[in-house]
Formats: C-alpha cells, sequence, structure tokens
C-alpha cells in the first residue's frame, strides 16, 4: 500500500473521473459496492465485476494500478474462500470475484479523487475528534513517512538491515522506534500549532462545489442501473 | 499480515451493522473517557499514532504478504481510548485503499481495537514480570494477536459466511419448490434431515480448513510482529521511558 502513490493519482490524474465531482463518484461508487455484494452467484458476481471493471475504465491509464490495488483484498478473499474450495467451490469463486469488485471500487474511488475530499465526506457522519484524527493523521503519514525512507536510506549505506530475517525485522524495528520517538516531539509541535491558531473543536473541512455536469448523472445513473440489475437477478 | 483483514462480500448484513454499531457505540465510550482531555493534545496524538501504523504496514517485510501492523504497541502507548479510535482511523483509511473491505470497516475496527486493547492490558500486567521490556512487548504481542485471530476466526465462523449454512438455506428453499404435496412429505423430511447433518459436517470441515490456514500463517506474523515491536519497546524504553509508562494514572 503506497498511500504516496495514490494521492498522486488522485490528485493530479486527468481523465473523466477525475473531472467528476467528489459526491457524484462517491454515491456511484457506493451504488457499484451494493451491487457487487448483492451479486449472489458466480455469474451474477462476473456481471457486477465487469459494470465495475467498465466504470473504471474512464479512470484511462490508471485502471492498471486500481487493479493491482484490488489483487490484495483478493488475496484475503482467497484465503477465506480456500476453507470452502471443496465443499462449496461456487461460493469460494463468488466470495474471490466479489472481493475483486468491491476493491476495484474502492481502489478507483481513491486513486480518482483526493483523499481530502473524501475525508470530509466521512467527516459529515463521524464525531469531530475522529475527522480531525482523520485528516491529521493523513498529514502526518506524510510526514513521518519521508522521514522513514531517510533513516532506511541510511541504514541501505551503512551496508542494509542484516544478513538474517531475525537481524533484518530488529533493524526495523530500531528505526520505527526512532521515527516514533520523533513523532512524539511533532506531536507537541502539533499541539502548539492548534494552539496558536485557536482550534476550536473541529477542523473545518467543507468545500463549495460546482454544479453537477451530465458526467456526474452519468455516473450514478449507470450504477444505480447496475445494482438494480443484480437486485432484480436475484 | 499479523491479523486478516475481512474483505467486502463475505460478511451478512445484519453481522455488517451491528459491527457498525458495536464500533459506534465503542467510539462513544472512548470519546467519554477523552471528555476531560485537551483536544487539542488527543487529536494530535491518534494522528501521529494511526500515521505509525499506516507506515509500519508500508515496511518492506521480507516474508511474502506480510506487513506489520502496531496496533499491539498502539495500545502500549496511547492506552485503550485514543487507541481505539486511532483503530478506527486506520481502518477508514485501509478501507479506502483496498485493503479491507469499507463495509466490514466496523468488524475490522472491533478486530484490531481489540489488539490495542489488549496491548495496552498485557503491557501493564506483563511489563515488572519480565526483566526486558522486549519479551514483556514481544509476549503482549503473541498473545493479543492469538486473542483477535481467535476473534476474528470467531465472527467468521457466527456469521454464517461458511457456505455450507448458506448451502443449507438453499437447500431449504429448494426442497420447499420441489416437493411433492402431501404424499412425499416423510421422504422430504428424511431428506431434508440428511441433508441437514451432511452440511453442518462440511460446515465444521471447512471451518476447520479455514482455520488451519489461518492459525499456521498467523503464527509467522505474530513473531514477526513480535520481534519488531519488542525491539521498539527495548528502544523506546531506553530513550523515553515515559512513553511506555504503565502506570494506570497516566491514561485512560
Amino acid at each position: 500500500m503506497d498511500v504516496q502513490f495514490i494521492d498522486e493519482l488522485a490528485a493530479n490524474g486527468r481523465t473523466p473521473l477525475h473531472d467528476a465531482l467528489p459526491w457524484a463518484k462517491i454515491a456511484a461508487s457506493a451504488a457499484l459496492l451494493a451491487a457487487s455484494i448483492a451479486a449472489r452467484t458466480p455469474s451474477a458476481a462476473g456481471a457486477a465485476a465487469a459494470a465495475v471493471i467498465l466504470f473504471a475504465s474512464a479512470s484511462r491509464g490508471q485502471l492498471r494500478h486500481a487493479t493491482a490495488m484490488a489483487l490484495y483484498p483478493v488475496f484475503f478473499a482467497g484465503l477465506f474462500a480456500l476453507g470452502w474450495i471443496r465443499s462449496s467451490p461456487l461460493y469460494a469463486l463468488t466470495v474471490v470475484i466479489r472481493a475483486f469488485s468491491t476493491g476495484l471500487v474502492a481502489a478507483t474511488l481513491i486513486t480518482t479523487t483526493p483523499f481530502v475530499d473524501i475525508f470530509a465526506a466521512i467527516s459529515r457522519i463521524t464525531p469531530a475528534l475522529v475527522s480531525d484524527a482523520l485528516f491529521m493523521a493523513y498529514r502526518s503519514f506524510f510526514v513521518l513517512v519521508n522521514e522513514l525512507q531517510d533513516l532506511l536510506r541510511a541504514v541501505r549505506l551503512r551496508g542494509g538491515a542484516g544478513r538474517s530475517l531475525m537481524e533484518q525485522l530488529r533493524t526495523y524495528g530500531q528505526v520505527l522506534g526512532v521515527v516514533i520517538l520523533h513523532s512524539a516531539d511533532m506531536t507537541e509541535r502539533m499541539y502548539r500549532v492548534m494552539i496558536v491558531r485557536g482550534y476550536s473543536q473541529r477542523i473545518q473541512s467543507a468545500r463549495e462545489w460546482p454544479p453537477p455536469r451530465p458526467l456526474d448523472y452519468l455516473l450514478i445513473a449507470y450504477a444505480m442501473t447496475v445494482l438494480g440489475l443484480v437486485l432484480a437477478l436475484r | 499480515m499479523s491479523h486478516l483483514h475481512i474483505p467486502d462480500g463475505l460478511i451478512p448484513l445484519p453481522w455488517i451493522l451491528a459491527g457498525i454499531g458495536l464500533t459506534a457505540l465503542l467510539i462513544c465510550v472512548a470519546l467519554r473517557a477523552l471528555k476531560g482531555r485537551d483536544r487539542a493534545r488527543v487529536v494530535p496524538r491518534i494522528a501521529t499514532l494511526s500515521a505509525l501504523m499506516l507506515l509500519a504496514m508500508g515496511l518492506p517485510i521480507p516474508v511474502l504478504g506480510y506487513h506489520l501492523n502496531l496496533t499491539v504497541l498502539t495500545g502500549m502507548i496511547a492506552g485503550p481510548a485514543e487507541g481505539f479510535i486511532a483503530a478506527l482511523v486506520v481502518n477508514l483509511i485501509l478501507a479506502l485503499t483496498a485493503h479491507g473491505g469499507i463495509t466490514v470497516v466496523g468488524l475490522n475496527t472491533l478486530v484490531s481495537g481489540l489488539e490495542v486493547c489488549l496491548g495496552w492490558l498485557l503491557w501493564r500486567s506483563l511489563r515488572r514480570a519480565f526483566k526486558r521490556p522486549f519479551a514483556a512487548a514481544a509476549v503482549s504481542t503473541v498473545i493479543a494477536l492469538l486473542i483477535s485471530t481467535t476473534v476474528m476466526l470467531g465472527i467468521v465462523a457466527g456469521t454464517a459466511v461458511n457456505p455450507g449454512f448458506a448451502l443449507h438455506r438453499h437447500n431449504h428453499a429448494e426442497l420447499a419448490e420441489h416437493a411433492e404435496p402431501a404424499d412425499d412429505h416423510e421422504h422430504v423430511e428424511l431428506k431434508e434431515s440428511t441433508d441437514h447433518e451432511h452440511a453442518a459436517g462440511r460446515d465444521r470441515g471447512s471451518l476447520r480448513a479455514f482455520a488451519t490456514i489461518v492459525y499456521s500463517a498467523g503464527a509467522v506474523g505474530w513473531a514477526i510482529e513480535a520481534l519488531v515491536v519488542g525491539s521498539i519497546a527495548e528502544f523506546i524504553a531506553k530513550s523515553r521511558p515515559d512513553m511506555l509508562d504503565p502506570s494506570p494514572a497516566r491514561r485512560v
């Protein structure tokens, strides 16, 4: 999972899906997610997956990155499915296809929509403390990831993390220990900044959106049609 | 992969809703516990710990498919209230990047939140029992992950996601459709009973196979996580022992 790369794809991509309004993409993704989960048979799950791939293909070249991300839940679903492969291979197949479709929906959404826009939507339904922590965690991640990369580079320049797995894991532990100590200092700095800026129990994240365009309606209509068809097939 | 991220499409709706409901309840409890604290101090702490968990997941562990979680360490540093909220934040971000399902954020948070709480509890109990912080942290990690994996398996078993149950329901529906009305009644009941026993046997077999895979793959993950968390704890205990102070008065 490379959050930096995902953020770059979402922020700098120029595709029809990037142009769509975040709320339209979130609504369409929710409908496609529901359709993928509602599919009960391998053929229905396959049809839903095809519809999701069509949706994701609007992100053009980024489809391959989203597909690669979607393979991760497939791995986990595969573990779940392994237990059932002998007793119910069709169910196992359905589970794996569903995991791919839902993973692709999430991956497409996150690689075409900046995190901040999605967090703004999430913050409408979560307590202020949780949504503030979400925003700040994301920001902190980028500060800490640079530090971690510098430390790992330093370790490599000094001959690597060690020969055996044991040595490597111990080195990683110490590297993370350094990052944790620095993160404690960073927490203190963030606290002071928040006090200076007059933090008032909530970070404002609302944004003015332009009026919806035909593309936004098209996305939602497409996703709702897919969901309707899957539900009708049940 | 010291614990499993449950993907979408496996868990039935009532359990998804129950997971979200219970997580919401526990978040309310955590918020209540943090009510008296300075929010400007609490938010950055939770944010930094969440970022650290995400960061650790990106570390290149040279064993196929494994990544660190640091949930237990988060519990040791932050305690259960801040730690549980951090677990929710991490699971929300993970779900958006296709690591664990969006609909099962609640259940995944309960599992990783349990690791956080157990980490805090075990660290508090074991810190003085072991001479070295490494041993206390490593043992806490293994026990916490073993329990959370068992809970995850319990969720899988309890939610009847096992296809045997689904098939069983399916069999009933098919039987109801295809059975002859009156005179074949006994035959249908007998067939139902045989199907029932057969399906139950298959359920147990499938679950056992799944549990074998999870425990054997998980054990490697627990060992990796334990070694790293132990090393971190040892390092922090030397440099900033106050960060891992297990005294109950320090945190909620």
